[in-house]
């Protein structure tokens, strides 16, 4: 019998404890257009009787341009600048807290906004939010440009598009991006094939040539010294002979 | 300012030699590289970055000094947030202020509180005419309210000229009426938020076979099957058989039954992938694709389940076929290298032997083959991850980056203690941190975690043990990947590098197509995915948002800055800039170890060797 009061007390305890929490949600519309500017919103609920006060670290996306609120701050993660919020706010017993920021994302595709932090300056408690993601689409001008890929604008970047991304499709069109797909013919035949052994051989025959005209040379030299040595041997001789010059 | 050679200094890292105190390395990361004209003479009427002479670069706060771009804020002033001292710009440190924002009572609007429920991808479908098909939608909701699921306007059926759809619970069923292409809006409520999703179906008509003569276009072609290349396994290893690579130009049916495997002619299972875990020895797989109009193709894999030939001394079941490692931390195995610190080895670093890491893997399956994954943290990364790749391997690897990044599933943060016991003053949150082992997060404090720097003694930490934190000395220490990943669940640069390297590796992607980069002041990764011809470049620092799909990402010059580049085999051979997206026309840094010339001949020998052999044994 005990045993059931402590659990049901036990029960009422962890409800009023539940009930008390600290809660974090942020939200934002779902996709926006390139150069449009996306409100984010960060509601936060004190469920207690009494005044909080929090801090709160919002740390934005590498590649937005920051409209409101204008002041921002920089930290280092490495060589990584990060741009992010830091605010402290007071909220009433028993209220939601609304604080909204607007920023403009400078690339196409899904952004993700990570957990905000907020921390109960009474406790050091800390919470987080939910994590966000939203869409940024292409304003499509039938060019697809440096920025866009079949993935961030498929109306712009068809399949088979030179766009970084390699989209397997067999759709009769040979994407360059990829090193392997249905409609890319991949030649067996590799050019080095003929290219090297042609190169050794062609090696070999000015080797060849080289070392022939080199033997041919000394051969020469050899011959031209035979007959210089046999020529200095007559004349020689002629020196010797006691008849010459008669 | 003080450095040691191969050490961090500040933010920059003295890479091949220290003076006086000063980092000697052509890669200093305040001195940009400038162009050389013909006759190798720099161009002295403007620098590289197009700004004049003896003018202010767009880019604050460099100055243009004889074709040399240099930092000078007194004369081009500091980017925002960041103020001028003493001629370099330092990070303004300003106060939290109020930002103001609506207060409301909690009673009443409850539903500002409501997180809205998360679909997960619905793939295109194709269908024939007057063919059902029947698949289901699986959405999460973080705060486990329960769902409902309609069609637009809240219908349960609907009907138009070119199919009728009707919904029942969480199951859709839709039977084709006419050929064409059709936009069907899935909705899930969890009464206070609505979302919704969008839906491509393709309804086929029939076609005669290409043997009967009719004109190009209006016959069926018959499929493609591609059951992938032959796999190697271990006996109980859960092994995936991938068909995601078959196709057809029609369009192959979405019925579980286009997809058949058989193993000695016995059906073992239908489907695009399907798991089957196989005893010692050698099979032979047979993959049938049947497309709409009853035309197969076949295709057939082996797969080998022997005893391990790698990672002998752990009992890992996720591990690359091509690794030097049989160990894992703390047995030296690998080369060794330093980065920050000195590694025990390469495979003590990235420990792609490790089993305390095939959670994380396993996580990834079920997110690829489409199996719920419960955990709402995970949601958004497998979302992601099935909307984005092609093959079961690239989603895998997809789902890892991502988690490493906002969504911080297995590592949350930078970990700025790091910083502040090695004493660098740019990276550390505040100055009473430094040469201190703070700040820590959450799960770090009161766990002992040292710090025993001071200014006259500084070396870089080491990880001495999992159970007694304490030991581990923490000043900028390269972390081993199960420490990063299981104990710490945070890091610095290296440490998400390492941590991505191996985790990629662990899938199986090859030693030349997972890559950790040190750069001149910073580490990231490459990656070639699956069927890509070129590299990927990504960067999870600190739940960076760094993988950017066919581009590279912001933040960073990426493409410049790259030195060395390792993985779990030691110190590898970098790509060159043309082989990796994006940055294809980024001049590459003078000091980056590339055996692109050598290894292009080698492959090409080796190319021609083994053709040469085969032709003479035919």
């Amino acid at each position: 019998m005990k045993a059931i009061i402590y659990l049901i007390m036990l029960l009422m305890v962890a409800n009023i404890a539940l009930a008390q929490e600290i809660k974090v949600v942020k939200e934002s519309v779902p996709e926006i257009g390139l150069n449009e500017v996306i409100e984010i919103k960060i509601h936060i609920s004190n469920s207690y009787s009494m005044e909080k006060e929090f801090t709160i670290e919002e740390i934005l996306p590498q590649d937005v341009m920051v409209i409101a609120p204008e002041e921002f701050f920089i930290k280092k993660n490495d060589a990584l600048e990060l741009k992010y919020y830091e605010w402290t706010t007071k909220i009433s017993p028993n209220s939601i807290k609304t604080i909204m920021y607007q920023i403009r994302p400078l690339s196409l595709g899904e952004y993700s906004l990570g957990s905000t932090e907020v921390i109960d300056k009474s406790d050091l408690r800390s919470y987080s939010s939910n994590i966000l993601t939203f869409n940024v689409k292409c304003i499509p001008n039938n060019k697809c440009e440096v920025n866009e890929n079949i993935n961030t604008c498929p109306e712009d970047c068809q399949s088979g598009a030179k766009d970084g991304v390699c989209d397997y499709k067999a759709d009769g069109i040979c994407d360059k991006d990829c090193d392997y797909e249905p409609d890319c013919k991949k030649s067996n035949f590799n050019i080095n094939y003929i290219t090297i052994p042609l190169g050794v051989i062609i090696l070999i025959i000015i080797l060849f040539i080289i070392l022939s005209k080199i033997f041919k040379k000394k051969q020469e030299n050899y011959k031209k010294e035979e007959i210089k040595t046999d020529n200095s041997n007559k004349s020689d001789a002629q020196e010797r002979d006691p008849l010459k010059g008669l | 300012m003080k450095c040691q050679n191969n050490a961090w200094v500040e933010y920059s890292y003295c890479q091949e030699s220290c003076s006086s105190g000063q980092c000697t390395t052509s890669t200093s990361p305040t001195t940009l590289t400038v162009p050389v004209t013909n006759g190798g003479t720099p161009n002295q009427e403007q620098c590289q970055d197009g700004t004049l002479s003896n003018q202010c670069s767009i880019t604050k706060p460099y100055f243009c000094s004889n074709g040399n771009l240099i930092e000078n804020c007194n004369a081009c002033g500091c980017p925002t947030g960041k103020e001028c001292s003493n001629n370099a710009c330092i990070i303004k440190v300003g106060e939290p202020y109020d930002p103001g924002g609506k207060e409301e009572k909690k009673e009443g609007n409850e539903n500002l509180l409501n997180i809205p429920p998360i679909i997960s991808p619905i793939g295109p479908k194709t269908l024939k005419v007057s063919q059902e098909i029947e698949f289901k939608v699986n959405a999460i909701d973080s705060n486990k309210d329960p769902l409902t699921f309609s069609f637009e306007n809240n219908e349960k059926r609907i009907l138009t000229s070119l199919l009728e759809c009707s919904m029942l619970e969480n199951a859709v069923r839709c039977k084709g009426l006419k050929e064409g292409e059709e936009i069907i809006k899935i909705i899930v409520s969890d009464s206070v938020n609505n979302v919704e999703k969008l839906m491509e179906m393709n309804i086929l008509k029939e076609l005669p076979s290409s043997d009967i003569k009719v004109a190009a276009g209006l016959a069926n072609t018959a499929p493609v099957a591609d059951a992938g290349s032959d796999i190697t396994g271990i006996p109980g290893q859960k092994i995936i058989l991938d068909a995601s690579k078959s196709y057809d130009k029609e369009g192959l049916l979405s019925i579980q039954e286009t997809y058949k495997w058989y193993q000695n002619n016995e059906l073992i299972g239908s489907g695009k992938n399907i798991e089957k875990t196989f005893s010692i020895g050698n099979y032979n797989i047979k993959l049938v694709v049947k497309d709409s109009e009853n035309v197969i193709s076949e295709d057939e894999i082996n797969v080998i389940i022997k005893e391990k030939l790698s990672c002998k001394n752990t009992k890992t079941t996720y591990y690359p076929e091509d690794t030097i490692c049989n160990n894992k931390w703390p047995i030296k195995e690998g080369s060794e290298f330093k980065i920050n610190s000195l590694t025990e080895g390469s495979c003590s670093l990235f420990e792609v032997c490790s089993e305390d890491l095939d959670p994380i893997i396993e996580d990834s399956i079920k997110c690829c083959t489409e199996k719920e994954l419960s955990d709402s943290n995970k949601i958004s990364s497998c979302n992601f991850a099935i909307e984005n790749s092609n093959t079961l391997k690239n989603c895998q690897a997809v789902y890892l980056i991502k988690s490493l990044g906002r969504e911080a599933v297995y590592m949350e943060g930078y970990l700025d203690a790091e910083m502040c016991c090695k004493g660098v003053e740019s990276l550390c949150p505040k100055e009473s941190y430094l040469y201190s082992a703070q700040p820590l997060p959450e799960n770090l404090k009161n766990k002992g975690l040292k710090c025993s720097n001071n200014p006259e003694n500084n070396p870089n930490g080491i990880w001495k043990s999992d159970t007694n934190l304490a030991l581990n000395e923490i000043a900028l220490s390269d972390v081993p990947a199960h420490a990063s990943l299981n104990i710490l669940k945070s890091g610095t640069c290296v440490d998400y590098s390492v941590s991505a390297t191996t985790l990629l590796r662990k899938v199986g992607f090859s030693k030349d197509d997972v890559i950790t980069i040190e750069a001149s002041n910073h580490a990231y990764n490459l990656i070639r995915f699956n069927l890509d011809k070129k590299y990927t470049l990504f960067d999870m620092t600190g739940n960076n948002e760094g993988l950017k799909l066919g581009k590279v990402p912001q933040g960073y010059d990426y493409c410049q800055n790259i030195i060395n580049c390792y993985n779990d085999n030691g110190k590898i051979d970098c790509p060159s800039n043309k082989e990796i997206i994006g940055c294809e026309n980024v001049k590459e840094n003078i000091g980056r170890s590339t055996g692109v010339i050598g290894g292009k001949i080698k492959n090409i020998i080796l190319e021609l060797f083994e053709k040469i052999k085969a032709e003479v044994l035919r």
